[in-house]
């Protein structure tokens, strides 16, 4: 794991436009609640205000700078204020509505601070349609957050400065000037707020709590020279570790402060070295925490990432792994097809080859998430729409090996794309975050979520090859032996799927009985997997019972499917009530609907065209 | 028996296997969108799952996997995987109705600290009723559906009850101090409510009687009020109250502000709102009922004697002192000398005299009294450098005090007649911006002192002293006096005041305690569509022997409230949930709330309980987290279901759920084990058959 980290790592830093500060990439920082590397709590902090996660290119010269990366803005933001980008269009505004309660131009997308702060000013909040008022406090909010960036500790030093020449020529001896002083602003309170950015310092006081790097400039009375000093060792790096970031900092901001001022007698290499030694100070002194436990609780504890996983975080950030996987399974589903109709055997390969490698890196975006965040991946909405396609590619590619025919990997490429394309096409949340308090149990997250969801992809791909069967049917007009074939996979399919969801049901309300106390409520996610396995079960009793046939089978895996994705989607996004509430959301309504009215719209039309138009000619 | 075995058949049949699972799926999407709909889980639960038919389609799922697997007799090995998955069913099927006519669940609510032993089933209706004297309480269980009349009679105590009206949904309120339309505090007849009009006018705020709160006291006038706008109400009091005061207004939301004012305006107030309060006394443990008290600070009465005495105490000190005194004193004291009168109780007696009987300067109508008449006879008032200041005093305020007396503003008064130095005394007066209530007060004592400071440039005026130069003296003096502002009221004011307008309730005695009985009010409100929200009402009537009484319940769904007493305190009553006991003993010694760093995000919640089993005797402290239970060998589960703050205090409170399942381990779980093997059996063996 650590080679293959170390070789992709090494691939991008050689091949991408870097920012001096690049070297700063994978330092750990403390960030919404988890620790993680600077790159992506960049990335992400920029993501909150600005709604992409790097500067956009035209916007460069509004942000006075040349990179468009977060990481560059963030440390200009620690060390220069956030005066500099006050009129920059920071701030993304999604609603119109807002927009025009503000009296924004609804045109744009952006704004800067300024526009922001006077435009709240004027609102008044009593005037707002309740449902957007969410919106504008969240507004105010990153308003303020934005204003709290700015360096307060030289404020608070020459505060302190006066303070004490006012005490000291009114006589006060020396050891009451600094009692006076820790009772006023006492060192802890001075220390957390500090700052809000670049939180990479533990505190020795408070195990898990960081400070920020602004903490280092921090002086405090020393009573016995009777002047301001530097304060000793606040974080639980050792006292040389300590001293080496200190100074290394001290370095590095002198330098930096030049390096934003855009000071041409910078020396760009000895900049650079700053950097790194800053970097390298931190790294060193990290090393002593990485892997140990910040918070015990009963039969469970929260670690540091090793410095790997945090070198894999921002790999992950960084890597478009998702959309090069989009492109090979899309190219894949091209070459099927062109290998189809060309009865060329070579395409054929060519296209597994490129199902192969998509699969590979799609892999790859599970194994990340599970080695960073040490856990399945699947406990949020994003986790699932990228595992269930990834279920789907697998059972395809199973299935075709033991089949031997395309079709199979053409279902299973055509699933993964629209859900991975559907992806990137919504606003679902990407980011690696902590686990809700009650699915923070890693044994049932494997046996339950992972046998459920898992039973998505398996009836996702039963139902492409229910659409593949119809459409066919519908061109041939006739049933051959390929529909034949392709009813059989659906059969099979089902059963798997429904091998998979019924027990993983059953599992969940062994968990649920752990958890919530009650093994079965009829809790809309409990009644909707019911729901679906009911539809299945019927379906394949049918069957069974020579009540329906290939035809009514490929129908029943489309309802199946339908079934499947309200349980999925519809359970969260439409009902939106009942325990199951990790991955709520709203949004996107109206092309759900429009799915299933399509669904049903298909089914009619090629099932009323293959009914109408069948050729009397039955399959042997 | 031909239709018999048709029925046998079909009930074994795939047709009624389809039909009975497709309505069951039908009946669980109705479920869903009524839950979406109405955020209820009851109210879906009662329409759907917990609906007759639906459990009927269960019974018709249960005879057809029997019936189908009956059918298939004499068994075959091929029948393994399809006996095997039904079979299983059958079990699973079969545990949860054992659970549900045999086991126990319940949740339990506990603070850090507390223990308990029952468990209560939610939405249950029960009437808890506690009997004076006896340890033991009894539940009468309610129907869940209720209906009246209903009749409950426990044969064994007497005690018969009946529900005479049920309402789904209510609000309950508690009134203290302002019931029905009266002002209710202990001890007092009850008070009329005078109900103001908006905007309130002063006219409405009459006082309604005085009370007298007891030594050491200031009689009160008292207010009760009715206003929408309570805040205005006290606004008005404020400015025109005279007298001591307690003002009880009630607010549209019933809510009681109590204020009490001194004669300088509001001093102390308290709201009590009528769904909690800040304390409460329950008196022979609630059989006596409940009472709300609040401590109102005393306006002291301004006790001359000790003022008087300080006073004189002080001068005392200055004389024995030889302090210099202010030129008026030095001429009083000299005149006593001369006579051999004590300097310090003559004036002192002067300056209460002059203080009762009133007047910016001392009353010519007004007799002195006869140990001060030879003072002031000799009193030498004729010195050069005052004389004519005193004089002219005298004069203009022998020509504008019936004008003042009238009311007119002082300013208007000195305009129309033309007071030369209107212009300065302006600029002096907008200098100083001065407070309303001693506005008049103030600007006479610039005049005087303009009249003083110009008085040199004045010609003196011949009073005509032989006629009785005393009642001319006191006049000049006192005029005298006031240029200094020496006046018994300028002197102790500021202490007099610093003593009544601090009201500090801690200092004992300095309180007066008022109370009142507390009364649930339940209000009936239509229906909430979200069921868990509704809180039921019930009027019940409680009968033994020959006293009845009727009270009002309002659902108490945690069975932490208050009690009610009724039948003379024999009984207490509370509308609540049904409960059971366990065998175990639970205290909940700590609850916390773990959190992801830097974050409120809860990481883990936890609580450490002791839990004792009654049988032996034996306790074991045990952890509970989410996904961590605790089972007893005998299986009662402990589940952390949830947990809050239960005030402000930072003590926790946690919901355990608690459950026991006697079958779960030897039909549920096995059940599902094998109908799990039964699928995987089927689906692996079947389609290869093919």
């Amino acid at each position: 794991m650590r080679y293959l980290i170390l070789c992709i790592y090494l691939f991008i830093t050689i091949f991408l436009d870097a920012s001096p500060f690049d070297g700063t990439k994978d330092l750990p920082v403390a960030f919404q609640g988890r620790f993680r590397s600077l790159d992506p709590a960049a990335r992400l902090w920029l993501y909150d205000f600005y709604h992409v996660q790097h500067l956009k290119k035209d916007q460069l010269i509004s942000f006075k700078t040349n990179d468009p990366s977060a990481l560059e803005l963030l440390w200009r933001l620690h060390f220069m204020g956030h005066a500099l980008i006050d009129n920059a269009p920071l701030f993304w505004i999604h609603y119109a509505v807002v927009k025009d309660l503000l009296g924004l131009d609804i045109k744009e997308s952006r704004f800067s601070y300024n526009e922001l702060n006077q435009a709240l000013s004027k609102v008044n909040l009593s005037h707002v349609d309740p449902s957007y008022i969410d919106d504008v406090n969240q507004l105010s909010q990153s308003i303020k957050n934005f204003y709290a960036i700015d360096n307060r500790v030289t404020q608070s030093n020459s505060l302190l400065a006066a303070l004490i020449k006012q005490k000291q020529a009114s006589g006060i001896d020396k050891r009451a000037i600094s009692d006076a002083i820790e009772n006023k602003f006492p060192l802890s309170s001075r220390l957390r707020h500090a700052g809000t950015t670049l939180k990479m310092l533990p505190s020795k006081k408070h195990e898990g709590e960081w400070l920020s790097l602004h903490a280092l400039h921090i002086k405090s009375y020393d009573p016995v020279s009777g002047e301001l000093a530097p304060i000793g060792n606040f974080t639980s790096f050792s006292d040389v570790h300590f001293q080496g970031i200190q100074v290394a900092y001290d370095d590095l901001s002198s330098l930096a402060t030049r390096y934003f001022t855009n000071d041409n007698s910078l020396n760009a290499e000895e900049f650079q070295l700053a950097i790194n030694r800053f970097a390298n100070k931190i790294l060193t002194a990290y090393q002593s925490l990485e892997g140990t436990a910040y918070i015990e609780a009963m039969g469970k504890s929260l670690y540091y990432p090793t410095l790997n996983q945090l070198k894999a975080e921002s790999l992950y950030y960084q890597l478009p792994l998702i959309e090069i996987s989009i492109l090979g399974y899309g190219l894949a589903l091209i070459l099927f097809l062109i290998a189809f109709t060309t009865k060329n055997k070579n395409i054929t390969t060519f296209g597994f080859i490129a199902l192969i490698l998509a699969f590979i890196l799609h892999t790859l975006v599970l194994i990340l998430r599970c080695y960073i965040l040490q856990r399945p991946p699947v406990s949020n909405m994003f986790e699932t729409v990228v595992y269930v396609p990834w279920i789907a590619i697998l059972v395809g590619i199973i299935m075709n090996r033991i089949s031997r025919n395309e079709w199979l990997l053409i279902a299973s490429s055509l699933a993964a794309l629209a859900l991975l394309i559907l992806l990137k096409l919504t606003d679902v949340d990407a980011r690696l975050e902590n686990v809700q308090a009650v699915l923070d149990s890693q044994y049932w997250l494997i046996v339950h979520v992972l046998m459920v969801v898992g039973s998505y992809g398996i009836f996702i791909v039963c139902g492409m090859l229910g659409h593949l069967y119809l459409l066919i049917c519908c061109l041939n007009k006739t049933e051959s032996s390929l529909t034949q074939f392709m009813a059989k996979c659906i059969l099979h399919t089902m059963y798997i799927g429904v091998a998979l969801l019924i027990p993983g049901t059953i599992l969940g309300g062994v968990w649920a009985a752990q958890s919530w106390g009650r093994f079965w409520d009829w809790d809309p996610k409990e009644s909707w997997a019911f729901i679906s396995a009911c539809v299945y079960v019927i379906i394949i009793h049918a069957y069974t019972f020579r009540k329906i046939y290939d035809l009514g089978l490929a129908i029943g895996s489309i309802i199946g499917l339908m079934a499947i994705s309200f349980t999925w989607y519809g359970v969260n996004y439409i009902l939106g009530t009942g325990l199951h509430s990790y991955g709520f959301g709203r949004g996107g309504e109206i092309y759900y609907f429009g799915y299933l009215l399509g669904e049903t719209l298909f089914l009619g039309i090629t099932t009323g065209i293959y009914l109408f138009f069948k050729s009397p000619k039955k399959y042997s | 028996m031909k239709i018999l075995s048709k029925l046998y058949h079909f009930l074994g049949g795939i047709y009624f296997t389809i039909v009975l699972i497709g309505s069951v799926a039908l009946f669980v999407i109705a479920g869903t969108i009524v839950e979406s709909q109405t955020h209820s889980h009851l109210y879906a639960a009662k329409w759907t799952y917990g609906n007759p038919v639906f459990a009927l389609l269960l019974w018709g799922f249960f005879i057809n996997i029997l019936f189908s697997a009956t059918r298939r007799w004499p068994f075959q090995v091929k029948h393994v995987p399809f006996l095997t998955t039904h079979f299983g069913l059958l079990m699973v099927l079969g545990g949860a109705l054992i659970k549900s006519y045999v086991g126990q669940q319940g949740t339990m609510n506990l603070i850090e600290g507390s223990a308990s032993d029952r468990i209560y089933e939610i939405n249950t209706h029960a009437i808890f009723a506690e009997k004076r004297g006896e340890s033991s309480p009894r539940l009468y269980t309610l129907p869940s559906h209720l209906t009246h009349p209903l009749e409950i009679a426990d044969d064994h105590d007497g005690l018969q009850l009946s529900l005479l009206a049920y309402t789904p949904h209510s609000t309950q309120k508690f009134a203290t101090w302002v019931k029905d339309n009266f002002l209710t505090v202990d001890g007092w007849e009850p008070i009329p409510i005078k109900d103001t009009s908006d905007p309130v006018t002063f006219d409405q705020l009459q006082p309604q009687i005085t009370v007298n709160p007891g030594e050491g006291s200031e009689s009160w006038e008292i207010y009760a009020l009715r206003s929408r706008d309570a805040e205005a109400c006290v606004d008005k009091l404020s400015k025109n109250i005279k007298m001591p005061s307690l003002s009880f207004i009630e607010d549209k939301e019933g809510s009681v502000h109590i204020h009490a004012f001194d004669r300088h305006g509001p001093l102390w107030n308290q709201i009590f709102t009528c769904q909690n309060f800040q304390s409460l006394y329950a008196y022979d443990d609630g059989f006596g009922g409940y009472a709300v008290q609040v401590d109102i600070p005393k306006v002291a009465v301004p006790n001359m004697e000790i003022i008087i005495a300080q006073l004189s105490q002080e001068l005392n000190e200055a004389v024995v002192g030889n302090a210099l005194l202010a030129p008026p004193l030095q001429i009083f004291q000299k005149s006593c000398q001369s006579l051999n009168i004590d300097f310090v109780k003559t004036f002192v007696n002067f300056l209460v005299q002059w203080d009762e009987a009133g007047g910016w300067l001392f009353p010519s109508s007004v007799k002195l009294s006869s140990d001060l008449t030879p003072v002031f006879q000799n009193l030498d008032m004729s010195q050069d450098d005052i004389a004519p200041a005193c004089q002219w005093t005298v004069r203009l305020f022998d020509q504008i005090g019936p004008d003042l007396q009238r009311g007119d503003d002082i300013m208007k008064v000195l305009r129309k007649r033309k007071w030369p130095l209107m212009a300065s005394l302006e600029e002096m007066i907008a200098q100083h911006n001065f407070n309303a209530e001693d506005r008049t007060h103030q600007i006479l004592s610039l005049l005087t002192q303009q009249i003083f400071s110009t008085a040199s440039m004045l010609p003196s005026i011949e009073f005509d002293l032989l006629i009785d130069p005393a009642k001319e003296n006191v006049r000049l003096y006192s005029a005298y006096l006031r240029a200094y502002d020496i006046h018994l009221r300028s002197i102790i004011s500021p202490s007099f005041a610093t003593a009544s307008r601090v009201a500090d309730t801690s200092a004992p005695n300095s309180t007066f305690t008022l109370e009142t009985s507390v009364v649930p009010i339940g209000t009936p409100l239509p229906p909430e569509k979200k069921l868990e929200d509704n809180v039921p009402l019930i009027t019940v009537q409680a009968k033994r022997g020959p006293i009845k009484q009727t009270i009002t319940l309002a659902y108490d769904r945690s069975a932490a409230g208050l009690k009610w007493p009724i039948l003379n305190g024999q009984y207490l009553l509370r509308f609540q949930p049904k409960y059971s006991h366990i065998p175990y003993r639970v205290r909940l010694r700590q609850a916390r709330q773990i959190n992801y760093a830097h974050s409120g995000q809860p990481y883990s919640y936890e609580s450490d309980l002791i839990i004792t089993d009654q049988r032996n005797g034996k306790s074991i402290e045990k952890t509970i987290s989410m996904n961590h239970v605790h089972e007893t060998h005998d299986g009662y589960r402990f589940y952390l279901s949830n947990m809050a703050l239960a005030n402000e205090s930072g003590v926790k409170r946690v919901q355990l759920v608690v459950n026991h399942d006697p079958a779960k381990y030897w039909l549920t779980y096995p059940g599902a084990i094998i109908m799990c093997c039964g699928i995987v059996l089927l689906f692996s063996l079947r389609p290869y058959k093919k």
